[in-house]
């Protein structure tokens, strides 16, 4: 997966999975891969470890409480939200145009 | 590939681009999520299939960290190619012998004229520029160019022989000192006799293609045969200047001391430049370290 707007809109997938709930790697990479079929997975992985280096989520290790084993468990920081936020709305806006010229249709209600 | 060949490549490769701790983080990351796809009850190879290339991971992660796009990697590559070639134009300019010998007439004497000081600093000076060009290159150009991975193997190879060449040249030069003492031109008396004469020019012929092939290989972002470049200059300043030796030989002519002489103005320039961009390299390494606070 290539260009600049599927990495932002991969960010904001990933940011929505991790505000959703506190959630370990394999589990954000299953949900997105599942979606983006033609994606690597290790695609996911760099833009959940940049945002995470970046500060939007924090890392706590440890177990789910059943005896598990140990993860990393991603959780989302007020920036993070802050991003989401401003990447849903990007999001909205282009949809709107896109939708406006007829491009792909609205989604029948 | 199944999860250990996987692991490995992508530990190695993780490791040339990491500092030790990150390259261990990401690792078991990767671990982990091996572990947990088994556990729900995925095969290696649908894994694998999943993930992608251990290259591709590492790339996706590098652009993540470095926010640089593979227009601008093609950018880099290119631009990096341009100057590898200004550089060899200017060594060649400024008549550095280890760059005749790779780029003009690779065995004439005339050329080759005899070793200055100044040398020295162009011997020290032309590798490590280079090598610094190449490190670039690898580090924020693009991919390396899939096929073709023979090549830095085939440039060692060819540096073998090559450097067992010199082995009959050194010898050739204690057994001249007796039969022709006195006089001037031995290297093209040496050319002008048949099979010694072809193995001197043979001997430099396939020291010539190795250095141009670790130049292409280096080029394409190949990493392996990168380090081999401090031995291919040294090799061939020592052929230049053991060259201009033989072919000014005078009644002074002492075999053991000019041929050692050779050897150190050839190795000691090389050395120190290698010294140098391994110094640099630990540093960058250091500071990149501190400066990435990535958990």
């Amino acid at each position: 997966m290539d260009g600049q707007m599927k990495k932002g809109v991969l960010e904001m997938c990933i940011l929505h999975e991790v505000a959703k709930k506190e959630t370990y790697g394999y589990e954000i990479l299953d949900v997105i891969g599942d979606v983006f079929p033609g994606m690597d997975r290790s695609t996911v992985y760099a833009v959940l470890r940049r945002l995470n280096a970046d500060g939007s989520t924090t890392v706590r290790i440890g177990g789910d409480g059943s005896g598990g084993p140990q993860r990393k468990y991603y959780c989302i920081t007020e920036q993070g939200r802050a991003a989401l936020n401003d990447l849903t709305a990007e999001w909205e806006a282009v949809r709107g145009a896109v939708e406006k010229l007829g491009v792909c249709p609205p989604p029948q209600n | 590939m199944d999860k250990a060949a996987y692991m490995k490549q992508l530990g190695k490769l993780l490791h040339e681009n990491y500092p030790q701790q990150q390259a261990d983080d990401i690792f078991a990351d990767y671990e982990d999520f091996f572990a947990s796809g088994l556990a729900a009850g995925k095969s290696e190879q649908e894994l694998i299939a999943e993930f992608g290339p251990p290259e591709q991971a590492v790339r996706e992660l590098n652009d993540e960290r470095n926010g640089s796009r593979t227009s601008d990697r093609k950018a880099v590559s290119a631009v990096c190619v341009v100057l590898a070639v200004m550089l060899l134009a200017l060594a060649a300019l400024f008549g550095m012998p280890g760059v005749f010998v790779l780029s003009a007439g690779f065995v004439n004497p005339v050329f080759v004229a005899e070793y200055r000081p100044a040398n020295f600093w162009l011997d020290f000076l032309f590798p490590l520029a280079l090598e610094g060009i190449l490190a670039l290159r690898l580090r924020f150009g693009a991919p390396p160019k899939p096929g073709m991975d023979w090549v830095p193997r085939a440039q060692i190879i060819l540096a073998i022989p090559a450097a067992a060449g010199f082995g009959w040249l050194i010898w050739y030069s204690f057994h001249c000192a007796e039969e022709s003492a006195g006089q001037n031109g031995v290297l093209i008396a040496l050319q002008r006799a048949d099979w010694s004469g072809k193995l001197f020019i043979g001997c430099s012929l396939l020291l010539v293609a190795s250095a141009a092939l670790f130049l292409f290989s280096a080029i394409r972002g190949h990493g392996g045969a990168r380090w081999f470049l401090f031995l291919d200059t040294t090799l061939l300043t020592f052929l230049a200047s053991l060259g201009a030796m033989l072919s000014n030989i005078s009644e002074t002519y002492d075999p053991a001391r000019d041929i050692a002489a050779c050897l150190l103005w050839s190795a000691l320039p090389n050395l120190l430049a290698a010294g140098v961009f391994l110094a640099v390299l630990k540093v960058c390494e250091k500071r990149r370290a501190a400066a990435w606070t990535d958990r």
